[in-house]
């Protein structure tokens, strides 16, 4: 039987590890460690090809995402990755009936500026931010877009 | 979406069964609401087209929506304590909230549903029906 010890996470308890090494290898590099309170995340940029068709000629055409879109993505995308859940993450009272509120390889929704800090980790985006930053776990990054 | 009254959660309504897919599930103490829209025709039967600009001001408006996922540790703080178990909001129950920022489109392309996702303490009352209220700025 499928177990799952939080109410939120879209992970199963068996599907974790396998997450994780689905992550890195994808990524190409371990994952980072955050400590603490505090999770590692990775915002979600869109895809660079946007559709695909084939036209009345019988061609298939790609349109893409300018280059411009995609960088903007990294400074107001609100949707993330988990890499990391530090070790004291989920421990509060708040959590006690949720159990951890997302797990490696979920994606949530963050504040942007609710004491997180944005840097590149190996080219990557990555954010660094407390427990309580995380808004939702969500089913699929590319189901959100800002108001 | 439209309301169909779900006071006293008579009917339990849910947002998978509406829409065809999960809604966010908010963490901790935080609840995900869906923006009430109002109706485009009038009483006389008559529709009302909306600007652009016109929709994306009701979202900054917003004070009434449907409660659609509530966190795990809601309404159980200190501020609730007195409150009649009766008066807390459920999943489908229409309630007002405070303006709040941070309105985001949340589904599949061309099928996405405004949403919110705030602190338990920014709900106000929960009404009977939606269309009763509006903002008196």
């Amino acid at each position: 039987m499928i177990k799952n010890r939080s109410l939120t996470s879209y992970i199963e308890d068996d599907e974790e590890e396998e997450a994780k090494k689905f992550i890195e290898e994808e990524l190409g590099f371990p994952l980072p460690k955050a400590l603490g309170k505090r999770l590692i995340v990775k915002i979600y940029i869109r895809p660079e090809e946007l559709t695909t068709f084939v036209n009345n000629e019988g061609k298939t055409v790609s349109i893409y995402i300018p280059e411009i879109y995609l960088e903007n993505d990294k400074y107001s995308n609100f949707a993330a990755l988990v890499l990391s859940v530090g070790d004291q993450c989920f421990k509060g009272d708040e959590y006690k009936e949720n159990g951890p509120g997302c797990k490696v390889g979920d994606w949530i929704t963050i504040a942007r500026n609710h004491g997180g800090q944005q840097y590149f980790h190996r080219g990557v985006t990555v954010q660094n931010i407390p427990e309580d930053a995380i808004y939702d776990v969500i089913q699929d990054p590319s189901y959100v877009e800002r108001v | 979406m439209e309301g169909t009254i779900c006071f006293d959660n008579k009917e339990k309504w849910s947002f998978e069964k509406e829409y065809g897919f999960n809604p966010p599930r908010p963490l901790g103490a935080r609840v995900c609401i869906e923006q009430y829209v109002k109706s485009e025709e009038s009483g006389a039967g008559i529709k009302l087209a909306k600007s652009e600009m016109s929709k994306r001001l009701d979202v900054a408006d917003c004070i009434v929506g449907r409660v659609v996922k509530i966190g795990s540790a809601c309404f159980k703080s200190e501020d609730f304590k007195h409150w009649d178990k009766a008066d807390l909001p459920e999943v489908g129950d229409w309630v007002t909230f405070k303006i709040t920022p941070g309105w985001k489109k949340y589904g599949p392309p061309g099928k996405g549903v405004c949403v919110i996702t705030m602190f338990d303490d920014a709900i106000n009352e929960k009404i009977e029906d939606p269309s009763y209220v509006s903002r008196d700025l």
